[in-house]
């Protein structure tokens, strides 16, 4: 490839080891931003470099922040008597997208999987435990409805009995808005299995 | 459900092939070698996810070529417009496509095309091991209830963790009881929850199998299919039972499964017992009766998917005739043109069986298909 450059090498290079990017797509990104003004690659190149800088877990819910503890465990206005348990930091953003939940989070980093490793010690378990003090009422385990999110689900179930908490899950069912043809049937069975009363 | 058109691209020899169906019975006619099963295991991709022969995707890839891609064009019995596409490129994962939706999951398409493949390689199911019975009926299932489809990938999964942690118990570099605890009553949850669908199963497809056995194998003797489930009496089959039943057999077989590293338990151990005239066919049939056998169970298939779909399957049959004698081929064909299901031959010889009158004739050479009278 003489056509071209080492440092345009080295950026495609970059650009396609991030998730869900292939080599063509990293390729017409090195070249857009070739195109852009001096200022804007700056300013990319600046804000790279304060992310890792600047952005750390909180030391209470292990979410990513830039100051600890976080916004939100820092709260006043947050009901801390309730800690919601998702997998990822972007789960943590869905749920507050929703407006809907005034507790507090935490973070485990992952999903137990003994298939590639992850046993409980390498999540944020033990730091979920510790953390469900007098004041904690209960602990809604919000994890991905697949295999890893469901045992990691019943082993916390299990590490927080002693504790006496209360400890919900999220429920399972059929999306709003669109139509009931259109669900997946696993899931339409599954809604139909835990159907409630009206 | 008829297929109207399918658009094989570098699967196996065939490079570009295009063909629009006949409305009953399509025969392909040609060498070996040519590429007619090819078509059939086309629409097996289409309907199944997977080819019906023991070929992995890379292997299905035309020799020179990167990918493979077949589409189709279909119509329910109801006149509803079905379309697939299946794609795989080497080292990648399959791209799956459909009326429904991009990018969907196997599990996803299985049972919208519902389809019943008769191959001779299929003669283990009456003359093998326990898991070839078992593939049989999870093949089956997977077509008939999607769910089960769902549990049945979430089963292999949680037996795959589990194997890694008592792997890792056993070579003694981690071991968390807890989580040990967690992966056994998932186990034995997902577990119940299979084998009382299958019991289930079995005890509505029994009856279709005899009778397809008496009429369209002509069969004389008595038949049967018992479910066999492992560390499981029959008499006991309600899902909570099954799953306390379950529990108990891992702590009995806690010991050992630490001891050997792998797990001793579950329905993937399940067994389901082919009986002619009182005894197991495996041991008593005569090759002509395992045949008569093959035929009943497959038959009874088609009309289990039929009833529980409520739509008629398409019927795959490779190069039947050359095995089966005049009467059998007949009772087949008969059955065929009974049901008004879409159906694909392949034979060397096509005037090796009487086909039916306004059968599409497709003759097969090099990696090409050309329609002839």
């Amino acid at each position: 490839m003489h056509y071209t450059s080492e440092s345009i090498e080295a950026v495609v290079e970059l650009f396609a080891g991030l998730p869900s990017i292939g080599r063509k797509t990293a390729r017409r990104l090195a070249f857009f931003l070739l195109r852009q003004p001096d200022e804007t690659v700056r300013r990319f190149s600046e804000a790279l470099a304060q992310l890792k800088a600047n952005v750390r877990f909180c030391s209470i819910c292990f979410n990513f922040t830039e100051k600890d503890p976080c916004p939100i465990c820092s709260s006043a206005k947050r009901n801390r008597t309730i800690i919601c348990v998702v997998e990822e930091p972007n789960d943590v953003f869905a749920i507050e997208k929703t407006g809907e939940y005034r507790g507090l989070y935490h973070v485990l980093h992952g999903a137990i999987n003994p298939l590639d490793g992850v046993g409980p010690n390498d999540l944020k378990i033990a730091e979920l435990v510790a953390r469900v003090v007098d004041e904690v009422e209960e602990v809604i385990l919000a994890l991905d409805p697949n295999v890893e999110g469901e045992v990691t689900t019943q082993y916390i179930a299990r590490s927080l009995k002693p504790l006496n908490v209360k400890v919900t899950r999220i429920a399972r069912g059929v999306p709003i808005g669109s139509d009931l043809e259109f669900a997946d049937e696993a899931t339409l069975s599954r809604a139909l299995e835990s159907r409630i009363a009206v | 459900m008829l297929l109207r058109s399918i658009i094989l691209e570098n699967l196996r020899n065939h490079e570009h092939t295009s063909i629009e169906f006949g409305t009953g019975v399509n025969v392909f006619y040609g060498l070996n070698g040519t590429g007619k099963t090819t078509v059939l295991e086309a629409v097996a991709i289409a309907g199944l996810s997977k080819t019906f022969l023991p070929t992995s995707d890379a292997g299905l890839i035309r020799r020179g070529a990167d990918f493979y891609r077949i589409s189709i064009s279909a119509v329910s019995d109801v006149d509803a417009p079905y379309k697939v596409v299946v794609q795989y490129r080497m080292g990648g994962r399959k791209i799956i496509g459909s009326s429904f939706g991009d990018n969907l999951a196997p599990k996803d398409i299985i049972g919208e095309l519902p389809i019943v493949v008769l191959s001779p390689d299929f003669k283990d199911i009456t003359f093998g091991a326990p898991q070839d019975r078992r593939r049989f009926i999870d093949a089956l299932l997977a077509q008939a209830s999607k769910r089960y489809a769902e549990e049945a990938v979430n089963l292999k999964k949680i037996l795959r963790q589990r194997n890694a942690l008592l792997a890792q118990a056993k070579m003694r570099t981690y071991f968390d009881t807890g989580l040990f605890a967690v992966l056994t009553e998932y186990l034995a949850q997902t577990g119940a929850e299979i084998i009382s669908r299958r019991a289930a199963f079995l005890q509505e497809f029994a009856p279709v199998f005899r009778e397809a056995y008496r009429t369209i194998a002509e069969g004389g003797e008595e038949v049967n299919i018992i479910y066999q489930p492992d560390s499981i009496n029959n008499a006991e089959l309600d899902k909570g039972n099954i799953a306390q039943r379950l529990a108990e057999t891992a702590e009995k077989l806690r010991g050992e499964e630490l001891r050997r590293g792998v797990t001793l338990f579950g329905p993937q151990k399940d067994d389901a017992s082919i009986i002619i005239g009182g005894a197991p066919a495996r041991d008593a049939a005569s090759q002509g009766q395992h045949k008569s056998l093959l035929i009943g169970l497959k038959a009874a298939e088609f009309m289990y998917l039929r009833d529980i779909r409520s739509e008629t399957p398409m019927a795959l049959f490779d190069d039947i005739f050359s095995e089966l004698d005049a009467r059998r081929s007949a009772n087949v064909l008969e059955m065929i043109r009974d049901s008004k299901a879409q159906t694909f031959i392949t034979t060397t010889d096509k005037d090796k069986a009487i086909f039916p009158a306004g059968a599409a004739y497709f003759y097969a050479t090099g990696g090409t298909i050309t329609q002839t009278e």
